[in-house]
């Protein structure tokens, strides 16, 4: 066995399968542990996941950033409330009621915006949304700004009783897969390629006899009435609707999603709303600092665009080195010293953040000022921590330094395969599988001990190579 | 207290620490901690602590922890952070609610999981009326009443024309209802204007079209900080000089700090309508104001004192079951009777679960130390039923 | 009659402040093809340091002159350590890469001010109303606005037409490359429209809050949207498109709030107009945008060249 894991070894679709099986048996877990809210975190990220794959089929793959995909959620979840407001019930009725206007006001909408480019197109889906965003609020015998209570949920017969949460659970992940599957197929068809080849170069396309225009419409109302779906449920889900969902923030959000999972992948965007909503979740949660997240949230954003285009699903692929430049006579680092200058690594973290947020910022908060004062030291002691990480961990190893202090101590460096300084996106790749490592228990370090390479999984992923120092000169 | 509490947690977050295991009353606290309406949710957060260290940080002996979640002045984050403390099985009350609109999203998961919800200001009157719940209490208001009594003073005064402004929500709506419910004069006209996270704040062609009324009186709903900017332009445009303003929640111990502050003359005499107000002759008021005033240095507002007698009103009902937090009709029996020392007084639940209690006048007036707050000039009306209490099937 | 007087001039005073914060925007878009949705962070910002230096120094106008070189400073100092690496990169990183500057500035003045807000004081001479012939009362401020607006419009006309960094200005708009090539130092007539754009727009902002009082968290997201919406109707990159698109907005805006509920009840009765009045009058900004560029797909004055 040359590698513990062969070239045409797939973290990817081990990533996804796992993760599936995962979702699969979350509302088996939430019982048994208790943790009812599993369930519906879990519906609430699965609603935007939808939206945002939606997106993605014309933002991702037909170069179209619509900035008022919101406004589809709020027609979905409007039309059930109405509905069920009016006493009209039934779920299939919804779905189609949901989709024939989704489908109408996309086509309208759609055949006018698309008259535009760049961000004239931008700024006129954006104002389609904000008029369904006024439209909404004057609605007042359905609640105006408020939003609306749906009182009861969609009546899908005997066979699916969404009642049951955990029933609405299960379709709403076959609903995803659904969309998932079907931008899938379009993507891969002749269609998809008109829509994608248009992107990038569209004079070619129209020279090839393919009236972009009409394809790229039908391209929007598809996406309109994908994401109308997701409306629909995700209101069955919150027994709720807002106006707030059309709103340009909510549509900004959604484009983040994109762009954090990976936008031109068909199951990026699901992995960016997961991931948007842990950090909402999780960060927010933090004492002190938690309602504050907005500003970690920032400039992780601007990081995310900066160095990490190819989002989440990009680097669960491996990085690609061709193999004529792999160097075979790296020296690589023995297991021990990797150990220790992970250990030294960690240590000026822990003693770095035990300072600074423990002992400093903590003692300082005790003492008897303005709140947000004391808040605004704390923040500043976090920024040190998380500052320290970005450099320790992205500038350095991707600097002429060649390694975290952790590794410059233990006189080891850290190298792309084909003996270079690693790329800005090989560091993100190689923190980012650190990360995921992390998730699985460490299990991803025991290349470490038995791979010929010593290539744990973030090394594999990232196409580095933690070596001796001076192995990779010439 | 709570907030070294707060800290502990904190430490005990960040370095792995073994938390407390003792049995404790955990009360869930929604109000608004970002955004500007923050000034109202941190009135309310600052009261509920005031609240705690008064009560020793006990209730029937066991310790007390609030958890305070921020809503964002948004009502799909006031939804999931109202979901996440109903999952939550050992957190017994679900209180807080700046806003209606929140707690209307909000009130069905709530209710659901069977757990006490007690809005500390948010009136919404279906709350009060068609949506009412053994299990939903409120010690605040209804939304209409404060301006039904508003309309009743400009009554009782002898305006005969008045111009209503008022965001366009349902609050607003609410309010507008209200003050057209009771007031017998002539309305020259009605501006519904944008709110929400774009809320209008110039004025200026609403004012214009007051002035072209006519209009003896301008009655407004303002909350936050659209009432700075619409006290300002009030002033600015002149209309201050040849008509009288009467207002609601537009002018209380939040804003008129910032009002004295930007200067601004014309709120010191008007009028406003309130269920409490600071100067109140009690004993649990005078305590509760003289010790928010040391201690944040400005008079709290009705949202505080809501706040402060919600915690108040929760040990009552706790130490009625003598700490057992699983006997829910005892509690819900003792929350009924509202036996404890209210800021406002005695008051009663009506069937609705709503307070029956007085309404009264209050004017702007400076204090010994110069500071801008409200006094109460006379009762509008005394044990005010609510106005929905018919439609309420309980 | 009167009324409708008092309705312009309110329109065009609403619709000067929002020239003020387009025209750095449309500069800034139009010369280095940036969308800064963060520009609306420099309005909030403005205000800010605007109200305070008004509240240390004790003086309204003391305050708004000092407000612009600071203004300009935050923005040069987020051009040259963010913006700058943004300039070459698709639309959709800079509308994600701003968003984000965003949630970062609202939060940080958030911890610096509190949520509270910085309140404006103004001096009495700028607190009252000056009345117009014919009876019509019009607050000092407003009118102050207006003034203020026309000279920096003028100032910016003289600038781009009459001046050499104007020329360069332009030649960087329509060619940036040629601009470039020519010699210009692109780098640093980059940072420094952008640092004038930032000063305006936080003058924008703190003249803002003396009509709403206070400088408060966010303030500058409600408006950039309606800034956008006048670049796009006027065309980005164009300085007189701008400050046409403005005058337009702010007067359909105003007039759509005064009149609309009247116009309305002529077609349906009087319960529904009172309730669709105040929605649509929020929308038709939006409405005249999509309108517009449907039958102009690059605004009213379209850049000549790109």
């Amino acid at each position: 066995m040359d590698a513990l894991f062969s070239r045409n070894f797939s973290y990817r679709a081990w990533f996804y399968g796992i993760a599936l099986i995962g979702v699969i048996l979350l509302p088996i877990y939430a019982d048994i542990s208790g943790q009812r809210n599993l369930i519906s975190f879990g519906m609430l990220i699965m609603s935007f996941a939808m939206a945002a794959a939606s997106l993605n089929l014309i933002l991702g793959f037909g170069g179209m950033i619509s900035f008022g995909h919101g406004a589809y959620l709020a027609i979905g979840g409007y039309t059930v409330g109405i509905s069920v407001a009016n006493g009209y019930t039934n779920g299939f009725g919804h779905l189609f009621l949901a989709l024939v206007l989704a489908a109408v006001f996309a086509l309208i909408t759609g055949a006018i915006s698309l008259k535009t480019k760049g961000v004239y197109f931008i700024m006129i889906t954006l104002a389609f949304a904000q008029m369904m965003f006024f439209g909404f609020t004057s609605l007042e015998e359905y609640g105006g700004d408020d939003g609306l209570i749906v009182n009861e949920r969609s009546d899908f017969g005997p066979l699916f009783d969404i009642e049951n949460d955990k029933v609405l659970y299960y379709v709403m992940l076959g609903a995803l897969l659904l969309i998932v599957y079907l931008i899938y197929k379009i993507v891969n068809s002749r269609f998809g390629s008109v829509i994608q080849g248009s992107k990038s170069n569209e004079p070619r396309m129209q020279a090839l006899g393919y009236g972009t225009y009409q394809y790229r419409l039908v391209c929007y109302v598809i996406s309109g009435v994908m994401c109308a779906l997701a409306g629909v449920l995700f209101a069955n889900y919150a027994n709720f609707v807002n106006p707030e969902d059309t709103a340009w923030r909510t549509s900004g959000e959604l484009i983040f999603m994109v762009v954090l999972g990976g936008m031109g992948s068909v199951l990026g965007p699901v992995l960016g709303a997961v991931t948007f909503f842990l950090i909402a979740e999780y960060v927010g949660d933090l004492p002190v600092v938690g309602i504050y997240w907005r500003i970690y949230f920032g400039p992780f954003l601007i990081l995310v665009v900066l160095f990490a285009r190819s989002g989440i699903d990009g680097w669960l692929g491996r990085y690609k080195i061709s193999a004529d430049a792999v160097r075979h006579d790296l020296l690589m680092a023995p297991g021990v010293k990797r150990f220790l200058a992970t250990a030294i690594d960690v240590g000026i973290l822990t003693a770095l953040s035990w300072i600074l947020i423990g002992v400093v910022g903590l003692n300082l908060m005790e003492l008897p000022k303005e709140e947000y004062h004391a808040d605004l030291i704390m923040i500043i002691c976090t920024y040190f921590v998380f500052g320290w990480v970005f450099v320790n961990h992205f500038i350095f190893p991707s600097s002429y330094r060649r390694g975290s202090v952790g590794k410059l101590i233990m006189g080891l460096r850290i190298v792309s395969a084909d003996g270079r300084t690693m790329t800005p996106a090989q560091a993100v790749q190689r923190n980012f599988g650190q990360l995921l490592n992390l998730g699985i228990l460490l299990l991803g370090y025991i290349g470490c001990l038995i791979d010929p390479n010593k290539l744990a999984l973030h090394d594999d992923l990232a196409g580095t190579r933690v070596i001796v120092r001076g192995s990779e000169d010439d | 207290m709570i907030k070294k509490l707060a800290i502990a947690t904190a430490g005990a977050t960040m370095f792995a620490l073994p938390a407390w295991s003792q049995e404790t009353v955990k009360i869930g606290f929604i109000t608004t901690l970002t955004t500007p309406a923050a000034v109202i949710g941190i009135q309310q957060k600052n009261a509920v602590e005031l609240a705690v260290e008064h009560i020793g940080g006990q209730m029937a002996g066991m310790d007390v922890e609030i958890l305070f979640e921020d809503d964002a002045f948004n009502p799909q984050s006031g939804r999931t952070a109202s979901e996440k403390l109903a999952n939550d099985p050992d957190v017994r009350f679900i209180t807080g609610y700046i806003w209606s609109h929140v707690m209307l999203a909000s009130a069905n998961v709530v209710l659901d999981s069977g757990k006490f919800m007690i809005t500390a200001n948010a009136g919404a009157s279906q709350m009060s009326g068609e949506a009412c719940n053994e299990n939903f209490f409120s010690t605040s208001w209804e939304n209409s009443q404060i301006p039904r009594a508003m309309g009743e003073v400009m009554n009782q005064r002898g305006v005969e024309s008045i111009y209503i402004m008022a965001p366009n929500y349902a609050a607003g709506k609410n309010m507008v209802e209200g003050v057209e419910a009771t007031f017998n004069g002539e309305i020259l006209g009605r501006d519904m204007t944008r709110w929400g996270a774009d809320a209008q704040l110039d004025f200026s062609a609403e004012l214009a079209k007051a002035r072209a009324s006519g209009a003896e009186a301008v009655f407004v709903f303002y909350p936050g900080r659209a009432g700075g900017a619409f006290v300002k332009q009030y002033e600015q445009s002149g209309l201050a000089e040849t008509t009288q303003l009467y207002t609601v929640f537009t002018v209380d111990g939040i804003s008129l700090p910032r009002f004295q502050e930007a200067g601004l003359n014309a709120v010191l005499g008007s009028y406003n309508t309130n269920y409490w107000s600071p100067d109140m002759d009690n004993a649990a008021n005078q305590r509760f104001v003289s010790d928010y005033l040391a201690k944040y240095g400005e008079y709290p507002a009705h949202y505080a004192a809501q706040a402060y007698d919600m915690v108040m009103l929760i040990k009552s009902a706790v130490e009625a079951v003598g700490g057992d937090l699983d006997d829910m009709d005892g509690m819900r029996e003792a929350l009924r009777a509202a036996d404890y020392a209210s800021t406002r007084g005695d008051y009663s639940y009506g069937s609705n679960n709503y307070p029956i209690q007085n309404f009264y006048l209050r004017e702007v007036v400076e204090d010994s130390e110069g500071r801008w707050t409200n006094q109460i000039v006379s009762t509008v009306y005394e044990a005010m039923e609510n106005p929905y209490i018919d439609q309420c099937p309980m | 009659m009167i009324l409708l007087i008092t309705q312009l001039i309110n329109g065009l005073q609403l619709g000067i402040l929002l020239f003020l914060l387009a025209a750095g925007l449309t500069l800034v878009f139009g010369i280095m093809d940036l969308v800064n949705l963060a520009h609306g962070s420099f309005y909030m910002i403005g205000a800010f340091i605007g109200a305070t230096m008004a509240a240390i120094t004790g003086s309204f106008l003391v305050g708004l002159v000092l407000a612009l070189p600071l203004a300009f400073l935050v923005g040069y100092i987020v051009e040259v350590t963010t913006l700058r690496t943004l300039y070459d990169r698709h639309h959709l990183d800079q509308v994600l890469a701003t968003f984000g500057l965003i949630l970062f500035f609202d939060t940080l003045l958030q911890l610096i001010w509190g949520p509270v807000g910085v309140a404006v004081v103004l001096p009495d001479y700028l607190n009252g109303f000056i009345t117009l012939p014919g009876d019509i009362p019009i607050p000092t401020i407003r009118l102050l606005i207006i003034a203020i607006g026309l000279l920096v419009a003028a100032f910016l006309y003289y600038l781009v037409v009459r001046t050499k960094m104007g020329m360069l200005i332009r030649a960087g708009a329509s060619n940036r490359t040629m601009a470039g090539a020519l010699g210009v130092d692109i780098k640093r007539l980059f940072t420094l429209v952008f640092g004038m754009g930032a000063a305006l727009a936080g003058l924008a902002g703190l003249m803002s809050t003396a009509i709403t009082t206070e400088a408060t968290i966010g303030m500058g997201n409600d408006i950039i949207i309606q800034a956008f919406v006048v670049i796009v109707i006027g065309g980005i990159g164009s300085i007189r498109g701008a400050f046409v698109a403005s005058i337009v907005v702010g007067l359909v805006d105003t007039l759509g709030r005064s009149y609309l509920d009247q116009l309305l009840k002529l077609f349906i009765t009087e319960q529904n107009a009172e309730t669709a009045a105040p929605a649509i009058a929020a929308m038709l900004i939006y409405i005249m945008m999509a309108a517009i560029l449907f039958f102009s797909p690059q605004g009213l004055f379209p850049p000549k060249t790109r």
